[in-house]
């Protein structure tokens, strides 16, 4: 399953949103610059990960490895030119197309939230759990984060992963749409003039090339 | 110090830390002084750690307070200015609890956080401590982590204090 808008038009947009917890936070946003690049003549596409949204894949058998190959069968499967991968997307983008990495973090980054997340949930509940015993854990059995089941190869892979250093996708921060980024936020929202700002910036982007 | 602001206070406007990023300029540039308010902090309630007006001191400069043993010239030398950190940590609580910038500002040593914000979850701490990290350049242990310092933002900004003197000097504190 996909969101996107196909018009069949030339200009054909991969969008690798965030993950796990901040996908949340962000789908409304990401779906707010979808539709701006419709406007703007993009078709775009974003794919449900396997085990994540409508996939019926079971989430604890989920790994890094294979949501980038689903990352690199979607861009075939769609006949996408470009990509725009948002915050952890960027770790599935692949390489050789042409396109954006927005705001983007490491695997270890996004482990470190959800785990402290965790930890502190639990000690109000009165358990004491330290991160890194979590860790240890997490990579022989998996570990539920946040919601959010966390397989013990997905775990082992996120900890030491990097946006690919080879691939062609310029890096937009945070600073460049303007405001803060809404993945910080404890709800999911949305904000019009970010949204305008990076649909433009994608849009000049594409429209040039 | 010639430069620094002459009282010991804090500035209340979370815009400014972007303008400092954004022109590297040091605190107590005159040029600003007119962009934002000053606030005193009454000492008693204040937040102690790192109160020294700060020095960005070049090495030479460590080398002699190390070799003096003076440990407290060398902690003060590496100490931020006190309001740097305060105006980048009411921009990242900003950021995370979606409030407006003239809200933080108004934030005192008192102001309840967790427990009094709803916004302030567990994954909204989480979110905060993962902010501090990046934008203060500190680590947060697990063992850091209790309510006193969640329960108010003056405890939070004496914690947010204290790691930057300590992450500053710890590279060298074993020579």
């Amino acid at each position: 399953m996909a969101f996107g808008f196909d018009g069949g038009r030339e200009k054909r947009l991969l969008v690798l949103p965030a993950l796990f917890d901040e996908a949340n936070k962000l789908r409304r946003q990401t779906v707010e610059v979808l539709h701006r690049l419709d406007l703007s003549g993009i078709d775009s596409f974003m794919p449900d990960m396997p085990g994540c949204n409508e996939s019926i894949q079971p989430p604890e058998q989920q790994a890094l490895s294979n949501w980038r190959d689903g990352a690199k069968a979607a861009a075939r499967h769609f006949g996408a030119t470009h990509v725009l991968a948002i915050r952890g997307g960027t770790l599935l983008a692949p390489a050789g197309l042409p396109g954006w990495r927005f705001a983007p973090t490491t695997g270890s980054k996004i482990l470190r939230s959800l785990l402290r997340a965790r930890t502190i949930s639990s000690r109000e509940s009165g358990v004491t759990e330290k991160i890194d015993e979590l860790s240890v854990s997490a990579r022989q059995k998996g570990i539920d984060l946040a919601g959010w089941t966390i397989g013990a190869k997905m775990f082992a892979e996120l900890e030491s992963a990097v946006a690919n250093r080879d691939s062609q996708q310029a890096v937009i921060d945070q600073t460049e749409i303007g405001g803060s980024g809404l993945w910080l936020r404890s709800e999911p929202g949305e904000d019009p003039e970010q949204a305008d700002a990076l649909a433009a910036l994608v849009a000049m982007g594409m429209m040039a090339a | 110090m010639a430069d620094a602001s002459p009282q010991i206070g804090w500035t209340g406007c979370a815009g400014f830390a972007a303008k400092l990023r954004a022109h590297n300029l040091p605190p107590g540039n005159p040029q600003l002084e007119g962009d934002f308010h000053q606030m005193t902090i009454e000492p008693a309630k204040e937040p102690v750690v790192a109160r020294e007006e700060a020095v960005n001191s070049p090495l030479p400069v460590d080398q002699n307070l190390r070799a003096a043993g003076d440990e407290a010239a060398l902690v003060s030398a590496h100490a931020p200015d006190r309001s740097v950190v305060d105006l980048l940590l009411r921009d990242i609580l900003r950021d995370v609890l979606a409030l407006e910038a003239e809200l933080v500002a108004e934030f005192t040593g008192e102001t309840g956080l967790f427990g009094h914000l709803p916004e302030l979850d567990s994954m909204a701490v989480a979110t905060l401590f993962t902010e501090m990290e990046d934008r203060l350049e500190i680590i947060i242990e697990d063992d850091d982590v209790d309510g006193e310092m969640l329960e108010t933002y003056g405890g939070l900004l004496a914690f947010a204090e204290g790691k930057t003197v300590i992450d500053t000097i710890a590279p060298d504190s074993s020579n």
